[in-house]
């Protein structure tokens, strides 16, 4: 609606990473339906997209946060560092909560729900090739909040909530593994949209492990448990239930 | 043994004294050969022939009863009484059992009772050496003879020691010719006691290697049982029927946790355990149908001691407070009682309880062992059910996350990709009908996503109290039961994020109080719910298309209290609400407005021919 991109300078250059060939289809008829913006590159796994983008170097990478060989949070994470160029959009189809959390971990510019009405695809494209970010850091401190103390919520719950002890019923707890030091510090870094060589550096660690540690930090948000079919569950195929809830 | 012929003793001398405490040693057999200086009764030959067919009867035996009859007949013969009796001293020191030969039943029932081990016959309880005696009323000791009790003058005591403990004495009365008991009548009976002592021993190790391999037996049975699936609680009554069997009880239970407590008591629950109420689950033996479903508290009973102290606890005489227990006690006293902790992977799960009835034996080592080990059983039977429903629970999610991921995998994505090309399409052409059909066709789709990525949440996230999304979409559901539309509930932005504890029990509240309204007040055929979020501030939108309430928003001149006759609402208000209810919706309303406004919000609700709009907004804490 405002201006996605000036028309007579060059089109603003877009790789799409998506395991559905039917979902890149829509994206290129859509994106290349406005005279700014040019699908450079298309890849169905992140191995192939690691590969291409660095050679492509687009100016946008959409990202689906799902991938039968991996996430698009990993991919993101190693195209900021092999493509420094590239600003990354991370697109899913679960919901605002999820995505937030995907792009933040991930150090996107943003996320972009599926869904054609709301934020417009677009635009959103338009914008983080422009430089800016869609993720308003105000969500993003909630979202560190939540997830640092998430006792806090389960206390204030349980006090309004005596009698919900439902038989069967998921002891919340789950997801509320306590985050190591270390952890909660590179938590904060992820944050600040550092890179996992960013934040090597930072805290003297080797990127690998980093990463191993931005991994740990993702099963012990509860990223496995809920959003697992969202990211993980194809990689790691039908693994429902790892939280026995014992009453 | 027989062949050795030792020197007669002197005879004479009060033999009662003479060989205290002879037991089973060489000593007495040796006594026994001096049987025939005296001859009284036969040759001395045929005496020790009739003790060694005693003996051999005797041992030959291996059922206790079926022992305890052949000592009492076989010193009857040996001593040439008319009466014989073994006395089995029970705990209490009086006599447990009674076991009499050469008295007609007519004459025993015409007496009444048994002896209980009064008088002379305490006499050797107390001090446990053979008594000699001419006539039993000569000692002072004697309390005389029941009515209807046949004279016996000539009396021999000889206890009877088993282990090294005494386990009773053979009484004899009445020598059948007349004359008194001998010192040699007395040897050849001591000596015949020291066999019984052994025949007895026998008897009881043969008892208890059966009662072991029954128990083996059952244990085995018992396993079987575990591995076959679906037999459920069927299991835990077969092991009650076992211990009951094989603790020689008169009732065994099995009790747990009341469901509504905790199922299992962790360490972390110590307090807890005290005042949590225990169910007895299952029962068998004495009365045990009314038992099945009797609470008691689990504090001061025998079972709640063993599930807090992890431990077998026995009593010997059980007070009432365990309902098992007063069963058996009926009113008085209770009688030796045990109790088995059911220890499960995660905590104590219950406690088996075995009780005899008042004045029976305690329980022996063996018996709490096998109690123990069935208690093992039981514990394991109940893991393994709970193991089962595990499994069919995480088919069930599996089968839940399988269609989750089906819908995300393939049906989401196929719509998307469509509602693109559409949209694609749509920015190509400049046709406005065809644009403004395409447009609908997408917001359709993009409906449709919604809904799905809805229905994905709830089949994936098994309902926790902590997500903000899961918990609005119960309060919706709660609160539109009785409304017959589904309520289409829109969550937008990142609500889990932004929707913390404390601000979460202002959205919900504000939903409630908004949809019962709806409910009671607004004959309408739909409703939609919105709460959408951004950094700043939180909206919730209640949307209905009934009419609007009385006296609220612009068009006040509507009512929401008059229908068609006949109109369940309009009897409601024929009952007497048509002037409180939009009152309360008044103070609801004020109640909603003051919500917000401590947020720095504002509530509003606005109506038109169309809708009724409630929209409630706080501004988020930074």
């Amino acid at each position: 609606m405002d201006r996605p991109a000036d028309p007579v300078t060059t089109p603003v250059t877009v790789f799409l990473l998506d395991d559905h060939e039917i979902v890149r289809r829509g994206l290129v008829d859509l994106l290349e339906s406005h005279d700014g913006f040019r699908v450079v590159g298309e890849a169905g796994t992140a191995a192939e997209a690691l590969r291409r983008i660095p050679t492509l170097a687009p100016q946008v990478a959409l990202l689906d946060a799902r991938l039968p060989d991996g996430s698009g949070i990993d991919v993101c994470r190693d195209v900021q560092v092999s493509s420094p160029g590239t600003r990354c959009l991370i697109l899913t189809s679960y919901d605002d909560d999820d995505a937030l959390f995907a792009a933040v971990m991930a150090g996107a510019s943003g996320y972009l729900l599926k869904q054609i009405r709301g934020t417009s695809l677009t635009e959103a494209v338009a914008h983080v090739a422009a430089g800016h970010s869609l993720i308003d850091p105000a969500l993003v401190e909630r979202l560190l909040e939540r997830i640092r103390r998430p006792q806090d919520a389960d206390t204030a719950d349980r006090a309004r909530h005596p009698a919900s002890g439902r038989v069967g019923s998921a002891r919340p707890g789950s997801n509320t593994e306590t985050l190591t030091d270390r952890e909660q510090e590179i938590l904060t870094l992820i944050a600040e949209g550092l890179t996992n060589r960013q934040i090597g550096e930072r805290l003297h660690l080797a990127e690998k492990t980093v990463k191993n540690y931005v991994s740990g930090l993702l099963a012990k948000l509860g990223f496995e448990r809920r959003t697992q079919a969202a990211v993980y569950g194809a990689q790691h195929g039908a693994e429902p239930a790892e939280h026995h809830d014992r009453p | 043994m027989v062949e050795r012929v030792p020197a007669p003793r002197p005879t004479g001398a009060p033999a009662s004294r003479g060989s205290a405490g002879a037991t089973g040693s060489a000593g007495t057999v040796g006594s026994v050969g001096s049987v025939g200086s005296v001859g009284s009764a036969g040759s001395a030959e045929d005496r020790l022939r009739g003790l060694l067919a005693a003996n051999r009867s005797v041992v030959s035996e291996l059922a206790l009863p079926a022992v305890l009859r052949r000592i009492v007949e076989a010193a009857r013969t040996v001593a040439g009484a008319r009466y014989a009796a073994l006395g089995v001293i029970g705990i209490d020191g009086r006599l447990e059992q009674f076991v009499h030969s050469g008295m007609d039943a007519e004459v025993v029932e015409l007496i009444g009772h048994l002896p209980t081990g009064r008088g002379v016959l305490g006499a050797l309880i107390e001090e446990p050496e053979p008594i000699r005696l001419h006539a039993i009323s000569d000692d002072p000791r004697s309390v005389g003879f029941p009515a209807g009790h046949p004279p016996m003058h000539g009396f021999l005591g000889v206890p009877v020691r088993s282990r090294g403990e005494v386990f009773g004495n053979l009484y004899l009365a009445e020598r059948v010719d007349g004359s008194d008991f001998s010192s040699d009548d007395e040897d050849l009976v001591v000596a015949l006691a020291a066999s019984a002592g052994v025949a007895i021993e026998n008897a009881r190790l043969y008892e208890e290697s059966r009662r072991r391999q029954e128990w083996l037996r059952a244990s085995a049975e018992i396993s079987r049982d575990l591995l076959r699936p679906g037999l459920g609680e069927q299991v835990l009554v077969r092991i009650a029927d076992a211990v009951l069997r094989l603790a020689d009880a008169d009732v065994v239970t099995l009790d747990f946790p009341d469901r509504e407590t905790d199922a299992v008591l962790t360490d972390a629950d110590e307090p807890l355990a005290y005042a949590v109420r225990l169910v007895v689950g299952v029962a068998r033996g004495v009365g045990a149908d009314g038992l099945v479903g009797t609470a008691y508290r689990s504090g001061p009973s025998l079972a709640g001691t063993a599930m807090r102290e992890r431990r077998v606890v026995l009593a010997e005489a059980s007070g009432p407070a365990d309902a098992t227990l007063a069963s058996v006690a009926e009113a008085g006293p209770g009688g030796p009682a045990m109790a088995c902790p059911l220890v499960g992977e995660a905590g104590v799960r219950g406690a088996v309880v075995v009780a005899r009835r008042a004045g029976s034996r305690p329980f022996t080592p063996t018996d709490v062992e096998m109690a123990e080990q069935l208690a093992t059983h039981a514990a394991l039977a109940l893991e393994l059910a709970d193991g089962r429903a595990d499994e069919e629970r995480i088919a069930v999610l599996e089968d839940r996350h399988r269609i989750a991921r089906d819908l995300h995998d393939h049906v989401i994505q196929r719509i998307f990709a469509t509602a693109l090309s559409l949209e694609a399409v749509t920015e190509r052409t400049d046709d406005t009908t065809v644009r403004s059909a395409l447009g609908r066709a997408v917001e359709d789709l993009d409906e449709t996503i919604r809904q799905i990525r809805a229905s994905i949440f709830e089949l994936q996230e098994p309902p926790s109290s902590l997500d903000a999304r899961a918990v609005l979409l119960e309060v919706v559901a709660a609160a539109t039961t009785g409304l017959g539309v589904e309520p289409a509930l829109t969550l937008e932005g990142p609500v889990a994020t932004v929707i913390d504890p404390v601000l979460l029990h202002d959205v919900t509240a504000v939903l409630r109080e908004a949809l019962t309204n709806v409910v009671k007040h607004a004959r309408c055929s739909a409703v939609s719910v919105r709460v959408a979020v951004t950094a700043e501030a939180v909206t919730v939108e209640v949307i209905d298309d009934g009419p609007a309430p009385r006296g609220v928003g612009p068009d006040g001149t509507r009512r929401d209290v008059t229908g068609t006759p006949g109109d369940r609402d309009a009897t409601d208000a024929a009952a007497g609400r048509t002037t409180r209810q939009p009152e309360r919706r008044h103070r609801g309303l004020a109640n909603l407005t003051k919500r917000a406004r401590d947020r720095g919000g504002d509530c509003t609700l606005t109506t038109d021919e169309r809708e009724t709009v409630l929209r409630w907004t706080a501004l988020l804490t930074p």
